[in-house]
């Protein structure tokens, strides 16, 4: 396998969207800094939104025209399917990184709170410098950064592999059923509770059920991860150059 | 022996079958030509050969190896796809770059001289390139990478007289420099015709020839002399094309020629490759 190359193909791919990404950032944590002398009682929060935004296009981007540039090259779709794995770690660690350093730099200047503080900071002493807080929040970026490239990249190939019907079909069922649907169940089934249900789900795997404990989203990202892992991997062993 | 040997081979699209059973063999150090009609299956051969779509059946090997997925195979064949599969707002030093990652022995010299001698502007963005220039930049590379298996599909589309020229002088001299395995899929039949050895022409996603180019040529000849002349000898032979200009006629004759019984008048030469590709390709 030629992993250097396909690896380091992928990570150049990355680099310029990155540079472009953190250059908005800070232009915009300049814009909130002079917003905040302007009004001095506001504050910002968890720019990491933005990240995860961010991570889910890149990862929705990535697919086609590096399997279309691989095989080109006689790379095999293994070799495309490891590498992409492999990619997503350094590209989820630097953002991870830059944003821990970013929300202790912000809080500093500004009124702010990073997004795991705004979540998880509850269980945690009221120092937004505190180590524990950093490293966890650090722990907990990477790993919600890694599963969101990761379903975005899924997604992308989903797309790639389906024709125009099953496209439209899921562009249109799955919000469809989320926003329609679901909520229609809901009111004439009372009795089962379906979306207060869904919200105790989501609520237990992000370890905020009962009290805050951000292993639970740890794990359920790495769980995410693995399962996120054999879709792509099945749908990319497969996968055509389609004209 | 180095060669990729393509073993029962069939190809489904939907209720077409693209390719049936196709048995053949590129051997090392020749150059082949693949003919075919449009829609003939020969880009689908090659796109199977290079893993980027797979067969219905049969399997495809490289030097031995199966080549489905598996790296080692692939690193032998470069496919030059008739199709552009590198990033459009890539700029063409910067697919050398790439190419040279992907292909450490890739010859940047080479691949830049060529560039030169092309007139083609490396810092250009593929998607800024008209389709000739575009096949120009794919010619470069499978002409600079280092590998044994060179497939050509569709090598000259878009480019005129002069880059064709130039293409197929270049061909010759990188194939005696490095000898290796080419194949050259391609619609304009009189062109390859002084360049290929070995010629396989598809029909339907079938082999109908697989041949040297000299044992199919043997296999009839033409004739040129006056209308009279040639009309009264090609009676009772098996024709395949006549043609006429003014008083002169030319005619490609499937068939043995006995050279003791040619009239006086009548030209005889070997016969037109197009013209008995047209014919088999035909019916």
């Amino acid at each position: 396998m030629n992993i250097k190359a396909a690896l380091k193909y992928q990570l150049h791919d990355a680099k310029r969207a990155l540079m472009v990404y953190y250059i908005v950032i800070y232009s915009l944590f300049i814009f909130l800094v002079i917003m905040q002398k302007m009004f001095p009682e506001g504050g910002s929060s968890g720019m990491e939104n933005a990240s995860i935004i961010f991570i889910f296009i890149a990862g929705l981007n990535s697919f086609k025209q590096t399997f279309k540039m691989f095989l080109q090259n006689s790379i095999s779709r293994k070799t495309l399917f490891v590498s992409s794995l492999l990619s997503i770690f350094p590209i989820a660690g630097f953002m991870a990184l830059m944003d821990s350093i970013n929300a202790v730099i912000f809080s500093k200047i500004i009124t702010y709170e990073s997004f795991f503080e705004q979540l998880y900071g509850g269980g945690y002493a009221t120092n937004t410098n505190d180590f524990r807080l950093i490293a966890e929040g650090f722990l907990f970026s990477i790993c919600m950064y890694s599963a969101f490239m990761l379903l975005g990249y899924v997604i992308s190939i989903l797309y790639y592999r389906m024709n125009k019907g099953p496209k439209v079909a899921v562009s249109l069922g799955v919000p469809g059923f989320f926003l329609v649907l679901l909520p229609i169940i809901d009111t004439n089934l009372k009795d089962i509770n379906i979306l207060k249900n869904i919200w105790d789900f989501i609520l237990f795997i992000l370890g905020m059920k009962n009290g805050f404990n951000p292993y639970y989203p740890i794990v359920t990202c790495g769980i995410v991860f693995v399962l996120l892992s054999g879709i792509s991997f099945l749908l990319t062993r497969k996968a055509v150059i389609k004209n | 022996m180095n060669k990729i040997e393509i073993k029962g081979i069939s190809k489904q699209f939907g209720n077409v079958w693209a390719l049936s059973d196709i048995d053949l063999n590129f051997e090392e150090n020749k150059i082949y030509g693949l003919l075919g009609r449009n829609g003939a299956g020969k880009s689908t051969l090659l796109n199977i050969i290079t893993n980027k779509i797979f067969a219905s059946s049969g399997e495809v090997r490289v030097n031995g190896e199966n080549a489905i997925e598996n790296d080692h195979a692939l690193k032998n064949v470069f496919l030059m796809s008739e199709k552009n599969y590198y990033p459009n707002n890539m700029k063409i030093r910067e697919i050398f770059k790439w190419s040279k990652e992907f292909y450490p022995g890739f010859d940047m010299d080479y691949a830049n001289n060529l560039a030169i001698k092309f007139g083609l502007n490396i810092n250009k963005r593929v998607k800024e390139l008209s389709t000739g220039y575009s096949s120009i930049f794919k010619i470069i590379i499978a002409l600079s990478v280092p590998v044994q298996f060179i497939l050509l599909d569709e090598p000259v589309l878009g480019l005129d007289a002069n880059h064709r020229d130039l293409f197929y002088r270049l061909l010759i001299e990188n194939y005696q420099q490095n000898p290796r395995t080419i194949v050259i899929s391609t619609h304009l039949i009189e062109e390859v015709s002084n360049v290929i050895e070995d010629i396989i022409i598809i029909k339907d996603g079938k082999i109908l020839k697989n041949e040297s180019v000299e044992e199919l040529l043997s296999k009839g000849y033409s004739v040129a002399g006056s209308a009279a002349a040639i009309d009264d000898f090609i009676t009772g032979k098996n024709v395949i094309s006549c043609d006429s200009f003014g008083g002169l006629k030319t005619a490609c004759v499937l068939g043995k020629i006995d050279k003791t019984q040619i009239p006086q008048g009548i030209e005889v030469n070997k016969l037109d490759l197009q013209k008995l590709f047209i014919q088999l390709t035909n019916v």
